[in-house]
């Protein structure tokens, strides 16, 4: 069944990175920041907008090269973009000019293996429920179904670690309910290590281990909290009350506990 | 005769594309009523604006000596030369900076200093450097068609999304195939525009080139026919050029959406 993760560990230390303006001066997007994340974890990263939580995404990522501090995967540092991190934006960015099964196949056909492992472009579609949409293009698929293409998209090259930016922002609730339930299930076949960006308290609360809460200006870590509810997880679970009670209280929003 | 087919086929399909049958034909015959109207009463002299019926007899006329489609072929022979050198000089250059950053740093100034430049402001030079028949026409046509090919390829290039540069990146799409897979195709809905406006340029230049010197072309007709006050031959060779440069543009145009099939365009509210 579910299977232990043994890669896709995640040590980050003393991260912090500094912008420069277009005045000259420096813009502190993210403190110093240590995290550690074990292989196959679930986390997710809530904070105000500004708070730097895409920018940690985009440093994990290596989009970004830190101000200060090292980041490793593994042990290894992390030296630039590849494939073992994947990424998935809140837009799905779909090629429009590629039907689904080309837009999945890039990653494997970029470096050269999809001669070898078409097989696997199939499996990810079905994984994600568009076994029937491989010949569609992307302007023929509604927001959910294009950011499931997203997903297999970066899920195919077997990734360590997926980093995901406020994935399922931008869909409505009922669709974005049944993606979470989607992206759970994916999880535990595939024990990919998760790093889940979100505005929504609910969504972070039901989907993850830890939530790491984020504050703005200057972006930083204000805390991790872990989140015991046992899975599968009722949406109206009561155990959410109290862990939803105390994030607001931390975000510093609305009602005490 | 398979061009003409093709032609209509285009035709036909810009049409379908429209849907709207009937209702385009409303405001061009009502101008020409209108035309007709205006010219029967006796309200202008034939010689600043000949009727409709005129026209059509010039036209007859001019068709049937083999009058226009002489002056035609010239004009559209040359547009199709300047129009082809355009479109690769176009394409290419406009790539190429939005490209590589040292080659649009080097020559974009150049490149913006002479795009002000009317292209019929070339003639003189055209005329001393390619001769006054052929080369100058055909110079000063790919001047024309150039600077829209040219711009429109550059933004389209430049337009690029950054994710899509990101994603690549984490893909490890390799250089060249992102810009044949990612650039290229994106740039595309671009470079057709900039084909098509280019077209129209094209013909803007082939006519101001024929009105200052050679023998044959629509241009050197217009002039010809001015000169002998035929005022309906005049109005026969503007319609010429529009009828086959909206032509071209059509066959331009269902180009477009075969290739560019992915794309869906706003069609009016």
């Amino acid at each position: 069944m579910v299977t232990a993760a043994t890669a896709g560990k995640l040590t980050l230390r003393q991260v912090g990175k500094i912008y420069a303006d277009y005045q000259g001066g420096a813009i502190n997007a993210l403190e110093p920041v240590d995290l550690d994340v074990a292989p196959g974890e679930f986390v997710a990263i809530i904070g105000p907008s500004g708070c730097g939580k895409s920018t940690l995404l985009r440093l994990i990522a290596g989009l970004e090269k830190p101000s200060a501090g090292t980041l490793q995967v593994d042990g290894a540092p992390i030296a630039g973009p590849d494939y073992t991190r994947g990424l998935v934006f809140q837009d799905p960015m779909l090629f429009p000019w590629k039907n689904i099964w080309h837009n999945v196949a890039t990653g494997l056909e970029a470096r050269g293996l999809l001669a070898g492992q078409k097989d696997e472009v199939d499996q990810f579609l079905a994984l994600v429920g568009l076994a029937d949409f491989a010949g569609v293009f992307p302007h023929q698929l509604s927001g959910g179904m294009a950011q499931r293409a997203a997903l297999a998209r970066a899920l195919v090259n077997h990734p360590k670690i997926l980093l995901l930016d406020e994935p399922l922002g931008a869909l409505d609730a009922l669709t974005r309910m049944t993606m979470q339930d989607e992206i759970l299930s994916i999880w535990a076949q595939r024990r990919t290590t998760m790093l889940f960006v979100t505005h929504d308290i609910d969504e972070a609360l039901y989907l993850s281990q830890r939530i790491v809460i984020m504050s703005e200006r200057p972006g930083r870590i204000k805390d991790i909290m872990a989140i015991d509810i046992p899975r599968p997880r009722r949406r109206n679970a009561p155990d959410f009350f109290a862990y939803r009670s105390r994030l607001l209280a931390l975000l510093g929003v609305g009602e005490q506990a | 005769m398979e061009l003409v087919l093709k032609l209509a086929g285009a035709y036909r399909h810009s049409l379908a594309a429209g849907g709207w049958g009937w209702k385009r034909l409303v405001l061009p015959g009502v101008l020409l009523a209108l035309w007709q109207a205006v010219t029967a009463g006796g309200l202008v002299r034939p010689i600043l604006l000949p009727s409709p019926l005129q026209v059509l007899d010039a036209f007859v006329a001019m068709a049937g000596s083999g009058e226009l489609v002489t002056h035609l072929a010239a004009s559209f022979a040359r547009v199709l030369e300047g129009f082809a050198l355009a479109a690769v000089l176009g394409v290419g250059l406009g790539m190429g900076l939005g490209i590589f950053p040292l080659l649009f740093a080097t020559t974009a100034g150049i490149i913006q200093l002479i795009r002000p430049i009317p292209p019929i402001a070339w003639l003189p030079l055209a005329i001393l450097w390619f001769g006054i028949e052929e080369g100058s026409k055909v110079f000063i046509i790919a001047l024309g068609a150039f600077f829209p090919i040219f711009t429109n390829v550059l933004d389209g290039v430049r337009q690029t999304d950054h994710k899509f540069v990101e994603l690549a990146k984490v893909l490890e799409v390799p250089r060249g195939r992102f810009l044949a897979q990612v650039v290229v195709p994106g740039a595309l809905p671009f470079i057709m525009t900039g084909l098509r406006v280019g077209l129209a340029f094209a013909w803007m230049c082939v006519v101001a080139a024929e009105l200052s010197a050679g023998m044959k072309g629509v241009g050197y007709m217009l002039t010809d026919a001015r000169a002998l006050a035929q005022t309906d031959k005049v109005i026969v060779g503007m319609l010429a050029i529009g009828v086959v440069g909206k032509t071209m543009d059509c066959v331009l145009h269902a180009l477009e959406k075969r290739i560019v099939r992915w794309k869906t365009s706003f069609t009016g509210a």
